[in-house]
């Protein structure tokens, strides 16, 4: 095909002609040698798993947009301290309740004068007297 | 650990994954999925078997030591592999000096019979494309190579880029302007003397 303007082809030879650069380069580049490809894959590393991040995907909503009780609470430590709490409570009314049947201890024990004497009674009048 | 089909049919994401994980069966169905376009996409800028091979282990080397950090909604894997494999082409030809001379050009020997023609036909113009890419501003010719030599798509072009797609057309259509223009001026020189010019 010949061109009206010897400089520059039109639009459609244009393309066509480059189309077919294009196509023989391609054609011609060179497929990897099956040594070489072997060589990739003898360098392929051992992975030791333990030392290894395992990425993971983040699903749930992001922290900041959760309200402002949710966040409270999880800055309080959640349902860990939340069931913690919980239990103590139980086991404190229950001790509460039954603790003297059970462990036969009574408060009236340790109630004894010299329990509840106090050692340094005056020494603090000492102290501002001089 | 999935199974080998389980493997086969999975992501280039999930596959390199699966590799820092400690499956070294997936890298190797990785590296035979990858290879092929990544070296001849080495090959298309460098003309020359050793250095694409040099250029290509040493992308799949950082492919590997990426992988435990390896963020799934960054990029796909196969646009990494071909924005390392640019780079390091673009650092090769820096080191190298820019214009090739075509008798440089290392293409597949010719076997010879009935098609040897057009395969000498073939090897002479993509030796001359070589050439005429050459001539082209650095981006013009990246742009030009990946959409036809690669053949990847403009999107995937503009990530590798680090451009806008309506960029990468814009220096795609300049590129191919000039490219034209070049090959036109100098098809006879460069021994190509079919009558489709």
């Amino acid at each position: 095909m010949k061109h009206s303007d010897p400089k520059q082809p039109d639009n459609n030879d244009r393309d066509k002609l480059l189309e077919e650069y294009f196509t023989s380069a391609r054609d011609t580049a060179p497929m990897p040698d099956a040594a070489f490809v072997q060589s990739v894959m003898d360098n392929i590393p051992e992975v030791d798993i333990m030392s290894v991040n395992v990425p993971v995907r983040r699903t749930g909503r992001r922290a900041s947009t959760l309200p402002w009780w949710r966040q409270i609470f999880g800055e309080l430590g959640g349902w860990p301290t939340l069931t913690g709490l919980a239990t103590a409570g139980v086991v404190g009314v229950w001790v509460g309740l039954t603790g003297d049947a059970i462990l036969g201890l009574s408060l009236d024990q340790f109630q004894t004068v010299s329990d509840f004497t106090d050692p340094f009674v005056g020494s603090d009048l000492s102290y501002i007297e001089g | 650990m999935p199974t080998d089909p389980e493997l086969l049919q999975a992501t280039d994401d999930a596959l390199l994954v699966l590799f820092a994980n400690g499956s070294q069966l997936a890298a190797k169905i990785l590296v035979t999925r990858l290879m092929p376009r990544v070296f001849a996409q080495a090959f298309h800028r460098l003309q020359n078997r050793a250095e694409a091979e040099d250029v290509v282990q040493e992308a799949f080397v950082r492919l590997w030591r990426i992988s435990p950090d390896w963020k799934h909604d960054k990029a796909k894997v196969s646009t990494w592999l071909f924005r390392v494999v640019e780079n390091l082409c673009i650092d090769r030809l820096r080191r190298r000096g820019r214009v090739t001379d075509m008798g440089q050009i290392e293409l597949d020997p010719i076997d010879p019979g009935p098609s040897a023609a057009a395969q000498l036909q073939n090897t002479t113009r993509a030796a001359a494309l070589y050439s005429a890419l050459d001539h082209l501003p650095d981006r013009q010719a990246q742009a030009i190579r990946l959409r036809h030599l690669d053949e990847r798509s403009n999107t995937e072009i503009a990530e590798i880029m680090g451009l806008t797609v309506d960029a990468v057309e814009s220096l795609q259509a300049r590129g191919r302007r000039k490219l034209a223009a070049y090959l036109h001026e100098h098809h006879s020189a460069l021994g190509y003397n079919d009558e489709t010019l």
